[in-house]
């Protein structure tokens, strides 16, 4: 290859290593405000018949959702307390990277109150003590969701929660 | 008490005889339990020879029936629904035994238990109850892909299944009629005929339809259980307490009650 085109190629070549470091990953535990890129999904756990209503989060959104969540602390394990049943049960997120906190795939956020779990297994807890995720998801919902249905999300989060 | 008549005779009296008492706990277990094929009274085989028992309780025997929401007269046969179990009418023919009744009548009695019905008005209607305590099968790995409907069905079909969607027309809008008419697309009926899953169903207006399924009684009481979407199912309602009966218990924001339905069989395999 003639020094040409290889000096031709480092434009290209520093580009790519930029696009890369530019791709950061969406990590919850380390508090360092990564940044997410990768949108997050919402599901509503609302409904029982049919499905419930889901969107996923703009990337900015994400980012800030993303940092709220990493600044908080946990709380120890989450214990199995029923859900309430028909009618609203939380927000689900799924898309965050939570492996600093473990082996799970979702957050499930009640209130002031956010439990870490998979495949129906819930695990650590992450205290909220001011509602910041719940309430940014609550009002965040209101486009997504139905007058009646919105009407179900509680703005304190759930009892005891 | 219980007066037990073997229905056999033509021109003569049918054989009568009381339970002892005994007798009649080991029998009220049994009804409880639904294992027993009960039919109105009205229900006849036109046929000479062997017809099933007439049952008849009274005084304290007969209030309990009552308060657990089965007859005091009724007639025990089986063979009119899909399955033919003839432990029941075995066990009370056996009670027979101080009485007395000739052995070729008793082996007649036999011998016609193992054939099914010939009537098909007022089919015999008798609950498919599954364990009210042990919902291990569907709080598993297939809890978050099956919902209410599914297990009203008792079908797991990792769908979530829709009424009306496993015979081509799902419902068209989330109204009692809707979903009532949907369902009926998947088999269910209005009125019990034979043994049935027993199921109800109701409404969040505009929103979101659930279904309820009977399950085996607790403590001799009737009882329900459920399954909101992909959570766990569950034998109380959203006040935690026992269902006994879905059309009256807290349901949430499911407001309007559409009714109860029936699946001939132990898993409505139509949904999707």
């Amino acid at each position: 290859m003639t020094s040409v085109v290889r000096l031709a190629l480092l434009p290209i070549i520093v580009m790519i290593v930029a696009g890369c470091q530019s791709v950061g990953a969406t990590d919850v535990s380390t508090g360092e405000g990564a940044g997410a890129t990768t949108p997050i999904a919402v599901e509503v756990d609302v409904m029982s018949g049919v499905p419930n209503p889901t969107w996923t989060m703009s990337n900015s959104d994400s980012s800030t959702l993303s940092g709220l969540i990493a600044s908080l602390a946990k709380g120890g394990q989450a214990d199995e307390s029923a859900d309430p049943g028909l009618g609203f049960r939380g927000f689900i997120l799924r898309g965050l990277d939570l492996s600093a906190l473990g082996s799970y795939d979702q957050l499930k956020v009640l209130g002031n109150e956010i439990i870490a779990s998979k495949g129906g297994a819930r695990g650590v807890v992450l205290l909220d003590p001011d509602r910041s995720v719940y309430t940014m998801l609550r009002a965040m919902s209101e486009q997504y969701l139905a007058a009646n249905v919105f009407s179900q999300i509680p703005v304190d989060g759930m009892r005891g929660a | 008490m219980f007066e037990v008549e073997l229905d056999i005779f033509s021109g003569r009296p049918n054989p009568r005889w009381v339970l002892d008492s005994q007798e009649e706990q080991e029998f009220l277990v049994r009804l409880s339990d639904g294992s027993v094929p009960i039919v109105s009274l009205s229900t006849v085989e036109d046929a000479l020879g062997y017809r099933g028992f007439i049952i008849r309780a009274d005084g304290a025997t007969a209030a309990i029936l009552t308060a657990r929401g089965l007859p005091t007269s009724f007639r025990v046969r089986d063979g009119f629904g899909q399955t033919l179990d003839v432990a029941s009418e075995s066990w009370l023919l056996y009670s027979a035994a101080p009485v007395g009744i000739a052995g070729n009548v008793v082996a007649h009695a036999k011998s016609a238990m193992g054939t099914a019905a010939d009537a098909d008005t007022d089919a015999a209607c008798s609950g498919v109850f599954t364990s009210t305590t042990d919902l291990t099968k569907w709080n598993g790995s297939h809890q978050g892909s099956n919902n209410c409907y599914n297990f009203a069905s008792n079908w797991i079909t990792d769908t979530f299944a829709q009424p009306g969607r496993g015979a081509g027309e799902q419902y068209h809008a989330i109204t009692a009629p809707e979903i009532h008419d949907a369902a009926k697309r998947d088999g269910y009926t209005d009125a019990c005929g034979g043994r049935s899953l027993m199921v109800g169903y109701c409404i969040w207006p505009g929103s979101d339809y659930h279904w309820y399924r009977r399950t085996k009684p607790v403590d001799g009481g009737v009882r329900w259980c459920h399954k909101p979407g992909g959570t766990s199912a569950r034998n109380y309602d959203s006040s935690g307490k026992p269902i006994t009966d879905p059309s009256t218990c807290d349901r949430g924001p499911y407001t309007i009650w559409g009714g109860f339905m029936f699946w001939k069989g132990a898993h409505n395999k139509s949904v999707r």
